[in-house]
């Protein structure tokens, strides 16, 4: 006796959940945060830990928190424009958002280099103190950051006007940047203020 | 709940750190150890957090598929004949 059996119904392949470029991007994320989690931690601890009034350490030179703060105002703008290119629009008005987003960031990466120039000329080394340690190795890996993903967003940019970037690539690029962007008010609180 | 809340009671008279005894900093006034123990909770949770963040979005990512795909796919065969 054999038994008709109802045929099954094809498998419905839909979209994926989550594209490779996202998924590794949000992986490698994860991971940057965790390493400047740990160096935030350090720097609360040995903080912490230094007798009162010693910390930041009294010849250390003031960090200039004026100007650093106008800085951060060029890279959260930035931040916004990237979240403008990734709106729903034109490719000729993407385009001009990432490339105001390049700019300045540009400007952001530039303050800080003669940040740094300025710090070093006045003694305020990475061996200096620990405080100059911490600002260096902080600061400097944000920065380094920041630098990467100017570059990654000037490659995107360019290949957007060519109407060569992929969404996914798009997305991954957006994520990174805003990562270099949120953690920046982050850092700027612990360390400057 | 009736089960949770014994559970919960054995645990915390059990993680007392004078029963434990296996924090040296975490009933410790003085600043510097109270920041350690901030520190530890804060490196702790922020992975579980991260991961459950990315986990929760990528359940509602297929939620909102399968919804779409429900949507889209034509009637089951029907058993009736």
């Amino acid at each position: 006796m054999t038994t008709a059996a109802l045929p099954l119904p094809k498998p419905v392949k839909g979209p994926p959940l989550v594209t490779s470029e996202v998924f590794g991007m949000l992986i490698w994320v994860f991971a940057e945060v965790m390493l400047f989690a740990g160096f935030i931690s350090g720097y609360n601890l040995v903080g912490a830990r230094a007798p009162a009034g010693w910390w930041p350490p009294p010849g250390d030179p003031a960090l200039p928190v004026a100007s650093t703060a106008a800085a951060s105002l060029a890279l959260l703008a930035s931040g916004v424009a990237v979240w403008w290119a990734g709106r729903p629009a034109s490719r000729a008005a993407a385009g001009r958002a990432l490339g105001i987003a390049v700019v300045l960031a540009l400007v952001f990466v530039g303050y800080q280099v003669a940040e740094f120039a300025r710090l070093l000329a006045i003694g305020f080394t990475l061996v200096s103190s620990a405080h100059g340690g911490f600002f260096y190795t902080i600061i400097g890996a944000h920065a380094l950051h920041a630098v990467s993903a100017v570059v990654a967003l000037g490659w995107g940019w360019r290949k957007l006007s060519n109407g060569a970037l992929s969404e996914p690539l798009f997305a991954a690029l957006r994520i990174y940047w805003f990562f270099v962007v949120l953690l920046w008010p982050v850092l700027f609180t612990v360390v400057y203020l | 709940m009736s089960r949770a809340l014994p559970i919960a009671a054995a645990v915390a008279v059990l993680s007392h750190p004078s029963f434990a005894l296996a924090c040296s900093s975490c009933m410790d006034p003085r600043e510097g150890n109270r920041t350690l123990l901030s520190v530890t909770v804060f490196l702790s949770l922020l992975p579980l957090a991260l991961m459950g963040g990315i986990g929760g979005w990528l359940y509602r990512r297929h939620l909102a598929v399968e919804r779409a795909l429900l949507a889209a796919s034509p009637p089951a065969p029907s058993t009736e004949r």
